[in-house]
């Protein structure tokens, strides 16, 4: 395998941050918008794969190493620095499950370490697991990034989407119940004609 | 494994109904008749569902006329007269059966072993017959091939029920889209994985408690262990959201038959889609006993033979 810092044309003992912002610069060169459509596309995609696998490699090689470089990925996506590059990867998790490459996307979201893992992360792959079928796992996912964004709209939609759904074909099928019947019209005659006593307009003297 | 699909007749036309019994009944026969009477008594709901929806995705309507039947000689009833699909499923039925008794000389301990051990030369011949009398090429090796990934899985002892229930989906996949071709082996593969699935699942659910009690591998103990959870608490914890996932597999059945390019309202298709909305839900394993269920059955069976509703 080529050098991971080769490829994103780096040194080796380059900080986290030179790192992330070389990944971005290249991954914004080669984004399969920039090649929609062209003869080059297949080529643009492989050369984003080289890109993502070698910035996977290096992340888990230096989240290996040092303790600090651990201690600072703990910090929330929103609040520091160093959740950023994994906002990065959820990005490119997005654009990949968008084109239909579910299984790529998967590969580089479970690439994500544990301790990243925050509720974005949850809520794709609950989406995964969806487009898998497997819908119990999927709504655990949902159900943790409901629970750890309580504000976020998307992730509730997803939740109750797959709630409703299941819901809905049972209402549908069923839905010659209800409706209006001779015996609802008698009722309701009756209930007016009380109704009209009250203001002294009888509409069937008894 | 198997009984965990149910049509609901209260949501069926009468007609629509009528051409369900005469699958059924037509079915029994053609088990009957491919491989031994015997056999017919293991006949189950599931295996009227692939004749279902494969005569739905095909348009077929096979014909039905009035019979006699050794259980109920005084009363003639609809039949499906004998045709391909009928065969098909008869023998998958068999070789299905023998994987199942192989599977629970495995799994049980005790007299129960002892009583799989006995039937087991009976099903392996019910096997070798149906294998004699033709199956789809290449289908019984990739069928065990889908039973060795399970029991993979289980002595690997895999603690998420969605992924415990693929090899199964995958298998009931290969069954229902055998010998279809284009569109609907694609149709009929989707349907089949959803239908596979919330077999596993269902039959997972309901063996839980037992399972844990002893210590056979299940995926929802395992699952409830990993939560550091009590199983009855953590099964009526999650009660809702594995309600919905049974109940998604149906709806996923539904949506794939809706993108069949035959779009006609047979009766097959309507059986199919009552089963699929009414009929795949968790709903009787959560709320109801094992006695009740079989009970249920019973009456279910009762009522499928003698028309009554």
């Amino acid at each position: 395998m080529t050098d991971p810092y080769k490829v994103l044309g780096v040194s080796r003992d380059a900080s986290d941050e030179d790192i992330k912002k070389a990944y971005r610069t290249l991954a914004r060169k080669y984004h399969p918008d920039n090649y929609a459509g062209s003869d080059l596309s297949d080529l643009a995609e492989e050369r984003m794969k080289s890109i993502n696998d070698a910035y996977d490699t290096i992340q888990k090689e230096r989240a290996g190493k040092g303790a600090d470089f651990n201690s600072s990925q703990n910090a929330s996506y929103n609040a520091g620095t160093a959740g950023a590059s994994a906002a990065v990867i959820l990005q490119r998790v997005r654009e990949l499950m968008h084109a239909g490459r579910f299984a790529e996307a998967g590969v580089l979201l479970d690439s994500i370490p544990q301790n990243e893992r925050n509720a974005e992360w949850n809520y794709l792959k609950g989406c995964l697991q969806m487009q898998r079928g497997w819908y119990f796992d999927a709504q655990k996912y949902f159900e943790i990034a409901c629970y750890m964004e309580p504000g976020n709209a998307e992730y509730q939609a997803a939740l109750a989407n797959i709630k409703n759904s299941a819901d809905r074909y049972g209402k549908t099928y069923r839905s010659t119940e209800g409706g209006c019947d001779v015996c609802d019209l008698c009722t309701g005659l009756a209930c007016m004609n009380c109704f009209c006593r009250m203001c002294g307009a009888d509409c069937f003297p008894c | 494994m198997f009984g965990y699909i149910r049509v609901s007749a209260d949501d069926l036309k009468v007609r629509d109904y009528r051409y369900y019994r005469a699958v059924y009944c037509g079915l029994c026969r053609s088990m009957a008749r491919e491989i031994s009477p015997l056999f017919a008594l293991t006949l189950r709901f599931d295996f009227v569902l692939l004749i279902l929806v494969r005569m739905s995705l095909t348009g077929e309507r096979g014909a039905i006329e009035k019979k006699r039947c050794i259980i109920h000689p005084l009363h003639r009833h609809p039949s499906m007269t004998d045709n391909e699909e009928l065969r098909y499923a008869a023998r998958c039925a068999a070789v299905l059966t023998d994987e199942v008794v192989a599977d629970h000389i495995q799994d049980e301990k005790g007299w129960k072993r002892v009583g799989y051990r006995v039937l087991r030369p009976l099903t392996r011949r019910w096997s070798n017959k149906a294998k004699k009398k033709g199956l789809p090429a290449g289908l019984v090796e990739s069928v065990s091939e889908q039973l060795e990934s399970q029991a993979c899985l289980e002595q690997k002892k895999e603690p998420v029920p969605d992924a415990a229930a693929e090899p199964f989906g995958r298998l009931l996949s290969l069954l229902f889209s055998a010998d279809l071709n284009g569109e609907n082996a694609r149709i009929a593969g989707e349907i089949g994985k959803h239908v596979g699935r919330f077999i596993y699942l269902t039959d997972a659910l309901d063996d839980a408690e037992e399972d844990e009690k002893n210590g056979k591998y299940n995926p929802f103990v395992l699952a409830a262990e990993e939560e550091k959870k009590p199983l009855s608490s953590w099964l009526s914890e999650q009660k809702d959201s594995i309600l919905t996932a049974l109940q998604m597999e149906g709806v996923s059945s539904m949506r794939a038959l809706e993108l069949s390019e035959n779009q006609e309202k047979t009766p097959a298709r309507a059986c199919a889609e009552n089963i699929f909305v009414c009929g795949m839900h968790g709903d009787s394993v959560l709320h109801m006993t094992r006695k009740e269920r079989k009970a249920e059955k019973r009456t279910m069976r009762k009522r499928i033979h003698d028309g009554s509703v």
